[in-house]
């Protein structure tokens, strides 16, 4: 007796969730701010605990990249020019990651807009504010990561709306 | 992907009986130091009241309970079987035991908890949400497909762990520097510790995900509770080695044994800690 197997269909990756991001900043914070307390001089320095912080934040910014892109790629049949390994790499390639926001970014709207009729996502302005984001990270790294995770809400936001978007 | 509910009862009581089991353990172990360091006039006084309470509960309280039951018809609940007399035996000294330890930890609590009921309650309510989060982590990741009760347990229980010892020692240097003008932990030891602590909960919060996932026995709970006792084993080894800080290494031990037994005596533990996997039946061939 032979059992007839469904085939499995392909599991889709979800889009990543933002709040834990917004999270790791607000915890960024609230260390920082302990830190002052114990210890005055602690703001002076870049101590253990705010580092392990920030790197979690990038660590947790570098897998939502690298979602997005398993999204935009699954969702264009393969077809999507950037992978999700490269997308979420080259960030980590001093100053080649400054033109890469805006690389990615610009796919990702050229993406979007194809499928939704209309200039939805902005070419440019999301790479810029991104950059501006991880600016304000250089002076104050809690705020600087919850302007990120603002601006990967919208991005999530955008490729939602795209890939729910009849193709 | 499945997704699971938001809100669930059974998991938040589960979650709640293993909290409650850790707190409890690790204020009784407190309270147990206590008698044992206090004064040995009190220890006798203490140990008499005791005594006598254990007795009265078994003597007195028991058969009358037992009268009020066959006078009000109530069946006697766990009899259903008859047994033989050694087995009733065993079983009334087993009954005695147990009313005697349940005294004792009234006695040691009641005791703890009049000398500084602030102190109690927050030592309760931190042993409380660490555990009880950790423990719906591990719930809510158990329910996936494929089961993630080791990332959702490790993550939270990394979070949980840091954050409440960093939490508690800058309220404790605030309150200090008000009353005496100096922090009692330096930076470099704050972190220490604070890192030190969210390992230590992680590698707990990962072992009893490991067994969720992996394990396929019929009771999880018991392996979870056996996989933390083992892990706290190996953490306080050091601790244990040390009668110096001995105290502080077993009332953690204390606090994981509670977690455990918590997790044992919640009836549906076991169910809810099947995966997703091992709850949905296999399909027929």
């Amino acid at each position: 007796m032979s059992a007839s197997v469904p085939p499995r269909l392909p599991v889709r990756a979800p889009l990543p969730r933002v709040w834990p991001g917004y999270l790791i900043g607000l915890a960024f914070i609230l260390i920082a701010s302990g830190e002052m307390i114990v210890d005055r001089t602690a703001a002076q320095q870049e101590t253990l605990l705010t580092y392990l912080t920030w790197l979690i934040g990038l660590a947790y910014w570098l897998f939502c990249v690298h979602r997005f892109h398993r999204v935009l790629r699954e969702s264009a049949g393969g077809a999507y020019p950037i992978s999700p390994a490269r997308a979420a790499g080259f960030h980590l390639i001093p100053f080649y990651n400054l033109y890469w926001l805006f690389r990615w970014t610009n796919a990702a709207a050229g993406f979007v807009n194809g499928r939704i009729s209309g200039a939805f996502m902005r070419r440019g302005w999301t790479g810029g504010l991104l950059l501006a984001g991880f600016v304000l990270a250089r002076f104050d790294a809690g705020l600087g990561l919850i302007a990120l995770f603002a601006m990967a809400q919208l991005i999530r936001r955008d490729i939602r709306r795209a890939t729910e978007a009849p193709a | 992907m499945s997704s699971s509910p938001p809100v669930d009862r059974p998991r938040w009581d589960g979650a709640v009986s293993a909290g409650l089991g850790a707190g409890f353990g690790y204020v009784l172990f407190r309270a147990a130091v206590n008698f044992w360091t206090a004064h040995w006039e009190e220890r006798i006084e203490e140990a008499l009241a005791i005594a006598l309470v254990g007795l009265g509960i078994v003597r007195f309280l028991e058969p009358l309970i037992g009268r009020l039951r066959h006078f009000l018809g109530i069946p006697e609940e766990h009899m259903l079987t008859p047994m033989p007399e050694r087995g009733r035996r065993v079983i009334r000294l087993a009954i005695f035991a147990i009313l005697v330890l349940a005294s004792v930890s009234h006695a040691l609590l009641h005791d703890m908890i009049k000398r500084n009921v602030a102190g109690t309650v927050g030592l309760l309510v931190v042993a409380l949400l660490i555990p009880g989060g950790i423990t719906y982590a591990w719930l809510v990741g158990a329910r996936k497909d494929p089961p993630r009760a080791v990332r959702y347990g490790t993550a939270t229980a990394l979070v949980l762990g840091a954050l409440h010892l960093f939490v508690a020692l800058v309220v404790i240097t605030l309150m200090n520097r008000a009353t005496e003008g100096a922090s009692p932990v330096s930076l470099a030891d704050l972190e220490r510790a604070v890192i030190f602590n969210g390992l230590a909960w992680g590698a707990l919060g990962a072992a009893g995900g490991l067994v969720i996932d992996r394990l396929k026995g019929p009771r999880p709970a018991w392996s979870v509770a056996i996989a933390l006792m083992a892990i706290a084993l190996v953490l306080d080894l050091p601790a244990l080695h040390d009668p110096s800080v001995l105290v502080y290494g077993l009332d953690d031990f204390a606090k994981i044994i509670g977690w455990g037994l918590g997790l044992i005596a919640y009836p549906r533990a076991n169910r809810l800690f099947m995966t997703a996997r091992r709850a949905t039946p296999a399909p027929q061939a």
